[in-house]
């Protein structure tokens, strides 16, 4: 038997005796701890988030907004139109027959 | 695409069970580098494939080559070069020293032993370009890509490393017949 010839024989087989099971144990304990660090990243980044921002005067801000557009002449002739043009479409469609139920 | 690689894009989708199925089919290739590496050493050779695959499922989303146990030896010599110079086992830019006792090739099982001895007694990288072009049938890109190495060190190593085994093998063959 020559050098290359030796060196080309294939590595004597290691029986597995467990290892896969060892492995794949780690890599789901990995994965375990993974996960739960980005869940508890996440929780102390929302934490001070909700401790940072202002909620109230956000809170406060959208009321407000809320209020103004109920409220604004602008916003209901918008409304108004909106419904219009609409029911003025029905009519038509109807007149003309092209509803074909 | 051969069932590796399938399986490793599977894996990279989140699929543990694909990812079990590549343990199981490399480990022994693996674990045989490994021991091989460490002259022997099968506990530190089954702690580093441990290492290697889980580091390879954390990994396996960069998986991008086209021989995914050639992508994974990658991972094992970098682990075994990182253990090396953590423990100091090996000194990588020394050669060890002759062993003493030289064993009789007179059968299969006796050549193997003289090869292992005398793998022992080349470089790491000679030993690892060896094993992976030889015994492990990667090809010269294949290997060099694995221990990130240019192509021509690589080829550089693999005849270093025959010209010394040749060496040493012929030595013990010598005192065989004296």
């Amino acid at each position: 038997m020559n050098l290359d010839e030796m060196l080309s024989q294939p590595l004597p087989d290691v029986p597995d005796n467990g290892f896969t099971a060892r492995v794949i144990t780690h890599v789901k304990a990995a994965e375990r701890r993974r996960a739960a660090a980005i869940m508890i990243a996440t929780m102390i980044g929302v934490t001070i988030l909700c401790l940072l921002i202002p909620l109230p005067v956000f809170t406060a801000a959208i009321g407000l907004t809320v209020f103004q557009l109920g409220t604004s002449p602008l916003v209901g002739w918008a409304a108004a139109a909106l419904v219009l043009t609409f029911l003025i479409d029905r009519v038509l469609t109807t007149d003309r027959g092209l509803l074909q139920f | 695409m051969v069932e590796s690689e399938w399986l490793a894009l599977e894996a990279a989708k989140g699929d543990p069970a694909a990812f079990g199925l590549l343990v199981r089919q490399h480990q022994s290739r693996l674990r045989g580098f490994l021991l091989r590496l460490t002259k022997g050493n099968s506990a530190l050779a089954d702690d580093l494939a441990q290492e290697t695959f889980i580091e390879g499922y954390r990994k396996i989303r960069q998986f991008n080559s086209e021989n995914f146990f050639g992508w994974l030896c990658a991972i094992a010599w970098s682990r075994f070069l990182m253990e090396a110079r953590k423990r100091k086992l090996e000194p990588l830019d020394e050669q060890p020293e002759m062993a003493d006792d030289a064993p009789e090739p007179e059968n299969a099982s006796l050549v193997r032993h003289d090869l292992e001895t005398a793998m022992a007694q080349l470089h790491p990288m000679q030993r690892a370009a060896l094993t992976l072009c030889f015994a492990l049938g990667l090809s010269n890109e294949e290997a060099a890509q694995s221990l990130n190495i240019p192509l021509g060190t690589l080829k550089s190593h693999v005849n270093r490393g025959r010209a010394k085994l040749a060496l040493l093998l012929g030595d013990w063959r010598k005192v065989q017949v004296s």
